[in-house]
């Protein structure tokens, strides 16, 4: 206890000096003036007396002193006047304090903010009990390509009985009616989901397998954001009515990481209802591994049960082609981000890495400018430690600074992402700052920043020029390793600015040579729009003449062109079926190993409409079968057929399971169409497209595509309009410009490529920033010497050249030392780059010259003011 | 002069401690007792033993009370603790035994 008392008092010793300091010089003085009376009353004189007194007493200066010091924490008082000392100082020097500040905000706040993204969309863990043990069964095709179908309650019982290396198996399915999207969206999922996921209802309970029976229970489970928003988290929800439903429980908000969209539970029936049934569904099978367990070994197990499966169930012929594997898939963030991602993080780190060198540097010009200074401080008593903490003390102030810029940058840009956080995933919240990882970006960069403003120091110290109070030795060998540190910082900025330059000029050339790709339609004035007829009951063949009656009366409006329709919902920005096809010619073949195509179901006015020209053959013909003909795209003649003629080439799609069982029939191939990029031009060399027509279909759910001069709204009020006077339920989904929904694909590499510009520049400028400085200070110092120089004739001409010498020289080396990095470091872009090569020799030497000017203009500035030195003032300033 | 000797380190604290044990006393006071017991051997530079009055005071050993009459200036007082005197006996008993060996040494090596 005793110690806190003290260490208390110490503090108020602190804030309360001036009335302590009181206290002392009142003892001091009452102690002297007895003195002076006794000496007075031994005989001295007065005057005398007085002498005598201070004499015995000893200097009070150095009592005061070591009464502070015996008294108060002396470091802390030291920090403060030290602290006040750095600012009066750095004030001074506001240019040399923005320089470091403005370096510091940007090169902090860029990596807060990608780190940021980079954890929230893929390093941040689950909010589940052990996330490591939770896995996603798929059912994957045995001769897969790609797809990964999903399962049913006949798979889950099965499974629920006889996997023993799962501790639970549950199933969930997500039910989006994107017709309305004002209806609330359910998570469907057996009454075990929950216990697997580990989590625990925060109001209420969660549903008993008595509830999950039937097919429509009227049981729900609100999500707490449904919970919060809807009912104001009213606490005494359990119990009480939705609609006809009864709401039993609100589950925890860590579920929704699973899907943004959820608004509520309901049960999954855990009856088996299909019988003997292919495995395969809609919903999705969930399983949690015992401890111990590994992946692989659960997927063994998984593989034998459903082996056992299908000998039991399944014909011999259905086997073949049937047989799809379960396999479980660790439960994480879905990551198509990753790379992309990490890709940024490392230009982000180079230019941290630039901006660190650039701060180095600055800080040394500034420790060797202030040489004298330090060493007048020195030679009038202060050691080493005391001049670290006054260097410690003005880089703390300044990173202090720049962390606080930085936060305020990244505040913004986060903000920033957060309005595209919806076109990169929808699933996901938007980013927030504050959390405890910034703590975990924040400290390292304050930390490297600490140490780093200790290094000029250090060699400062050790080039013995503060130990020396030599005003002569301004431009002596002396501090030729303080120099020669500086030249390496400027290098390696160099060579690092060299590889963003040339990353970034990789990327923009892909990108260039991405957009000049031809779509292979005309895409200038099509409208697209999804289309949804509501009419459950309706026979199917009504549905036929609905849909011609739909498109009739869309080609009536006027300025509609041309109008046709397809299945998916929609034609660009969406995944189109991927399938496989067995060739007839080539069947054994083929059929062991189908090759892999994207099938897209068009209707017979597709070509026209689109603008695709068919370059072989024939279009299809109006209400054509599907499953009597194919149209391929050019790409699929090159790929699979070596470029022979395609035409009556016979061939059949498989579908999940095997051959399109329904005909023993082969459709054939009628035409070739010219290649379309429906999923972004960079699909240009993706897999080729078989189309087949589908005006005998009789889907509730497709896409209209029109072809229009006119602008997008009042269009689309006028189609809605006539769609109502058809039928009232009809509508027209999000119509889009295809123009528009082509650019979207591209935003991503749009965005990365900017981004590793913008990290280019920001590296470039960083380091033109750089030579300038130390070119700068070189010839501040040099300037006796250039003096003397010129004075004996050297024209301005050879002192510039020298000083130029000076930076490309410095230049040309990191040029070189980028150059080779950049040959090893270009293979990380290669997912990246488009009809562009790793080593690019046109985009290696745009950057060099690029960079090259740069350095020649930084390095021109102070080569200029070196030439204007004036011998005469020169010489007589010394 | 000769016969005057500076005090060996860390020994001051325990002068004033024991000076105190005879009862309050001012700073001027104490020095004065110091120099007048050790018959003037022992030279205390006075002004020394305010920070070792502090350091006593900080470590709780002694206690400090402004002492004010009227007409007079006020006096800071030093009174010693129960902790003082405690720390007094223990310290005292190892300087005797620590000088008392050293005695034996130097009288019989």
């Amino acid at each position: 206890m005793g110690w806190v008392l003290r260490l208390l008092a110490r503090f108020r010793a602190i804030f309360s000096k001036s009335s302590l300091d009181e206290d002392l010089d009142a003892e001091l003085i009452h102690h002297l003036e007895l003195l002076t009376e006794e000496n007075v009353r031994n005989g001295m004189t007065e005057k005398e007396a007085r002498r005598q007194a201070r004499i015995t007493f000893g200097g009070v200066e150095k009592i005061r002193e070591l009464h502070r010091e015996a008294r108060g924490i002396t470091w802390l008082e030291h920090a403060f006047r030290d602290l006040g000392f750095s600012t009066r100082l750095l004030w001074k020097s506001k240019g040399f304090s923005f320089a470091v500040i403005a370096t510091l905000a940007i090169c902090i706040g860029l990596n807060t903010t990608v780190y940021s993204t980079l954890y929230r969309l893929v390093l941040e863990p689950l909010p589940f009990k052990d996330p490591e043990r939770i896995v996603h069964i798929f059912n994957v095709p045995k001769s897969g390509v790609r797809s990964h179908s999903s399962s049913n309650t006949a798979q889950y019982l099965d499974f629920k009985r006889n996997a023993d290396m799962f501790e639970n198996i549950a199933l969930s399915r997500m039910n989006i009616i994107h017709s309305r999207p004002e209806r609330k969206t359910p998570l469907v999922v057996t009454p075990d989901f929950f216990e697997l996921m580990g989590v625990e209802p925060i109001l209420g309970r969660f549903f008993t397998d008595e509830e999950a029976q039937g097919h429509d229970e009227p049981f729900i489970v609100l999500t707490q954001t449904t919970w919060e928003n809807e009912y104001a988290s009213d606490p005494d929800i359990v119990g009480k009515a939705r609609g006809e439903r009864v709401i039993i429980g609100v589950a925890p908000r860590s579920l929704e990481v699973l899907d943004r969209r959820i608004d509520f539970f309901r049960p999954h029936s855990i009856r088996d209802n299909f019988g003997n049934n292919p495995r395969l569904g809609r919903s999705d099978l969930w399983g949690r591994l015992k401890p111990g367990v590994t992946r692989e070994q659960a997927y063994t197990q998984l593989l034998e049960i459903e082996k056992r499966y299908h000998l039991e169930n399944s014909s011999v012929e259905e086997r073949t082609h049937f047989e799809s594997i379960p396999r479980p898939f660790l439960l994480g963030k879905p990551n198509p981000y990753k790379a992309r991602l990490l890709l940024l993080q490392g230009g982000a780190l180079l230019v941290l890495l630039v901006g660190c060198i650039n701060i180095v540097n600055l800080l040394l010009a500034r420790a060797m400018r202030r040489c004298n200074e330090l060493s007048l401080r020195h030679s009038f008593g202060a050691g080493k430690l005391p001049l670290i903490r006054l260097m410690l003390c003005e880089c703390f102030l300044l990173s202090f600074c720049g962390a606080l810029a930085g936060l305020a940058l990244s505040w913004a840009s986060i903000r920033f992402v957060n309005r595209y956080m919806t076109v990169i995933d929808p699933n996901e919240a938007p980013l927030q700052l504050g959390d405890a990882l910034f703590v975990s970006t924040l400290t390292p960069a304050l930390a490297i920043t600490l140490i780093m403003s200790l290094v000029p120091f250090i060699l400062l110290w050790k080039s013995g020029r503060i130990q020396k109070l030599d005003r002569n030795s301004r431009s002596s060998s002396t501090d030729k390793s303080a120099r020669g540190f500086g030249n390496g910082l400027v290098v390696s900025q160099v060579a690092i600015t060299f590889i963003l330059l040339v990353g970034a000029g990789l990327l923009f050339r892909s990108f260039s040579n991405v957009l000049s790709v031809d779509p292979g339609f005309d895409q200038s004035s099509l409208v697209q729009g999804r289309m949804s007829m509501p009419f459950p009951d309706a026979r199917s063949h009504e549905r036929i003449g609905l849909r011609k009656k739909i498109v009739q009366t869309t080609l009536q409006i006027p300025g509609v062109e041309k109008a046709c329709f397809l299945k998916s919902g929609s034609l660009v920005g969406t995944q189109h079926y991927t399938g496989r096809l067995v060739l007839r010619a080539r069947q054994t073949e083929t059929e062991r190993d189908p090759l892999p195509i994207l099938i897209m179901y068009v209707s017979s006015a597709f070509f026209d409409t689109m603008g695709i020209p068919i370059t072989k053959g024939r279009s299809f013909y109006e209400g054509e079968d599907e499953l009597d003909t194919f149209i391929v795209d050019e790409a699929f003649v090159e790929t699979y057929l070596d470029g022979e003629s395609a035409l009556r080439t016979e061939m059949m799609t498989v579908r999940g399971s095997g051959l399109t069982p329904t005909t023993k029939v082969w459709p054939r191939v009628v035409g070739v169409a010219k290649r379309a990029n429906f999923q972004g031009l960079q699909e240009r060399d993706g897999i080729p497209i078989v189309y087949a027509c589908c005006d005998q279909f009789t889907d509730r759910s497709w896409a209209l595509v029109l072809r229009t001069q006119r602008s997008l709204d009042p269009l689309a009020r006028e189609v809605r309009a006539e769609l109502k006077e058809l039928h009232p339920q009809l509508n027209w989904i999000n119509p889009s410009s295809l123009d528009v929904s082509l650019d979207q694909l591209h935003l991503d590499r749009k965005g990365i490529t900017l981004l590793s510009g913008v990290f280019a520049g920001l590296a470039l400028v960083l380091s033109a920033v750089g030579i300038y400085g130390v070119l700068l200070y070189d010839v501040q110092q040099r300037q006796r010497e250039i003096g003397i120089r010129s004075a004996i004739g050297a024209s301005r001409g050879i002192v510039l050249k020298m000083i130029l010498h000076q930076g490309l020289w410095k230049a040309g080396i990191g040029l070189g030392i980028g150059l080779l990095a950049s040959i090893f470091l270009t293979r990380f872009l290669k997912d990246r780059l488009f009809d562009v090569t790793t080593l690019d020799p046109l985009t290696f030497s745009l950057a060099a010259l690029f960079l090259l000017s740069v350095v020649l203009v930084a390095s021109y500035l102070p080569a200029r003011r070196a030439v204007r030195v004036d011998p005469i003032e020169t010489l007589r300033a010394e | 002069m000769s016969k005057r000797k500076d005090l060996l380190q860390g020994t001051l604290d325990l002068l004033v401690l024991r000076v105190l044990e005879t009862g309050p006393r001012h700073g001027y006071a104490i020095a004065r007792r110091i120099e007048q017991i050790s018959e003037d051997v022992l030279k205390v530079q006075q002004g020394s033993i305010y920070p070792s009055l502090h350091r006593l005071e900080d470590k709780a050993l002694i206690e400090s009370e402004w002492l004010v009459e009227d007409g007079k200036r006020p006096v800071k007082v030093y009174t010693l603790s129960k902790e003082g005197k405690a720390y007094l006996q223990a310290e005292t008993e190892s300087w005797q035994t620590f000088s008392a060996a050293v005695n034996t040494v130097l009288k019989n090596a």
